[in-house]
């Protein structure tokens, strides 16, 4: 009888470690995931809106940070299990910040499209800007700036930073940069805004015959500084993010502002800790 | 990687220490020029405050309550994006107005309290001795005000140093945001921000050093006197 009993403890307690992971194929979750801040929609609306696909995600919910390093940091001590953004920028730390891998995300994946925001009474501008780009992009020259701005960059070189050619009693266009997403948006060691921003914009600028100041701004105080008037554009901002996930809609573009034609598309994609167990964990395992 | 490999990409490849210098440059700039103005500015307030005209003191009051309790960052945005927007007022001195009128509500509390905390017998017993009110004040009442003021001030003034650090808002790039753009660049957030609070600690204590010195200068002197 005694022996009846323990055996049907045993049972009892297996089935209960056993049956709540296999219940309705439950995702097992493993903690947060981190985003940088949006410039309109909060953290809880964006999990508001996501809280459906969320169910199958190996993540709880997203928790935004103002700063790419913050995030970084947050992932080191374990805030966070994932660091999402664009691929480029998660590549970037993986290749500087030792114990960081990167991996695609866990569900199915979408693009983040890189857009210049302009207030929208500059809509001459932006349309000047947006047929730059187009041409830029049918004549290969993105191409060019990204493999030499981007990914040669995340390989390691560092190259100049490209100076805008001076046009005399041009305009001049107030370009605002963040110095917060390598290796598109980022502040050389001698505090001057470098790389691709610096080589799209000049060249933007060579085809326009504007000249450019370039003004360094927060992440989170870039619509604000548009908004006011203190710059005239600002070099990036996401567009058609989670476009792929049914239900997921939602405005992020500030009131009053326009965007011009999309100069990059980049995978959203995941930074890890090597030594995380999110790591090997794949939707199709 | 490394820790003199990381230290030398945080603080020596492509002169960042002389980026490092800059900012540290833009901060220590902004914070004594807020300083020289608020401590003129909260000495006049505390004049005001201590008057006994109804009006004097009410408009002192409310200033000092209003300063004291927003939030720097707040009166920052405010003035740089907002009022003195269209001004034509460069950055850096809407940043010194900013903290000088911040710091200008506490220096004239801290000197309001000490002008109560000063020996009120020795003043008296000046003008029965025949001093002038005006020379009561300055030799007698200002020294002791200027003693008990000191380590108060010198606590405002390394309060004063942190909060310039969010002057990166309005597009400065002091030693926060220097620290911050190396910290992106070389992705090694940790490490590069330990170094900038060891300089913003020594900066401090450079501060409080000068108050030190100035204390043992004074007491030698009044020990070669006696």
């Amino acid at each position: 009888m005694k022996r009846l009993v323990l055996y049907a403890l045993a049972l009892v307690m297996a089935l209960s470690l056993c049956l709540p992971a296999c219940a309705a194929g439950e995702v097992t979750k493993y903690g947060n995931i981190g985003r940088l801040s949006k410039l309109r929609i909060t953290e809880d609306e964006l999990n508001d809106v996501l809280k459906d696909i969320m169910v199958n995600s190996i993540c709880d919910r997203y928790v935004f940070y103002d700063h790419i390093t913050d995030m970084v940091m947050a992932l080191a001590t374990g805030e966070i299990v994932v660091l999402e953004t664009d691929q480029n920028t998660v590549r970037y730390i993986a290749s500087r910040y030792d114990g960081i891998a990167h991996r695609e995300p866990y569900l199915n994946p979408n693009n983040l499209l890189f857009c210049m925001l302009l207030r929208d009474d500059d809509v001459e501008l932006c349309d000047r800007i947006s047929a730059a780009i187009v041409e830029m992009k049918g004549d290969g020259t993105l191409e060019d700036l990204r493999q030499r701005y981007i990914e040669d960059v995340i390989e390691g070189d560092d190259p100049d930073a490209v100076v805008p050619e001076d046009f005399p009693g041009a305009e001049t266009i107030r370009v605002a940069v963040t110095g917060d997403r390598p290796p598109m948006d980022y502040i050389s060691a001698g505090d001057e805004p470098l790389g691709f921003n610096t080589a799209l914009i000049a060249e933007i600028a060579r085809r326009l015959e504007v000249n450019v100041e370039f003004i360094s701004v927060n992440c989170e105080a870039r619509g604000t500084t548009l908004s006011t008037g203190i710059c005239d554009v600002v070099f990036w901002m996401e567009v058609g993010d989670f476009e792929n996930w049914e239900g997921a809609d939602f405005e992020d573009q500030p009131d009053n502002t326009i965007v011009t034609e999309s100069y990059m598309s980049v995978p959203l994609w995941w930074a890890v800790l090597e030594d995380s167990p999110v790591v090997n964990v794949y939707r199709d395992q | 990687m490394s820790l003199s490999d990381k230290l030398y990409k945080i603080l020596i490849k492509g002169d960042s220490w002389k980026t490092i210098l800059n900012g540290l440059l833009v901060t220590v700039q902004i914070s004594a020029m807020a300083l020289v103005l608020g401590t003129i500015l909260g000495a006049l307030i505390c004049l005001l405050r201590t008057r006994k005209n109804l009006l004097a003191r009410g408009i002192s009051s409310v200033y000092i309550a209003i300063m004291r309790g927003t939030p720097v960052l707040m009166l920052l945005l405010l003035l740089y994006y907002g009022v003195l927007a269209r001004a034509g007022i460069k950055k850096e001195m809407v940043a010194v107005i900013t903290f000088g009128l911040n710091v200008s509500a506490h220096v004239a509390e801290l000197l309001r309290s000490a002008l109560e905390a000063a020996d009120k017998g020795q003043a008296e017993a000046a003008r029965t001795l025949g001093f002038s009110a005006w020379k009561t004040f300055r030799l007698i009442t200002l020294p002791q005000v200027f003693r008990i003021a000191k380590p108060v001030y010198q606590s405002t003034i390394v309060n004063l140093i942190q909060w310039t650090s969010v002057v990166g808002y309005i597009t400065i790039t002091d030693l926060t945001r220097v620290i911050n753009n190396t910290a992106s660049r070389t992705m090694q957030p940790l490490l590069t921000i330990i170094i900038g609070m060891l300089i913003y600690l020594a900066l401090s204590y450079i501060v409080f050093g000068l108050f030190a010195l100035s204390d043992k200068i004074r007491m030698r002197k009044r020990g070669a006197a006696v």
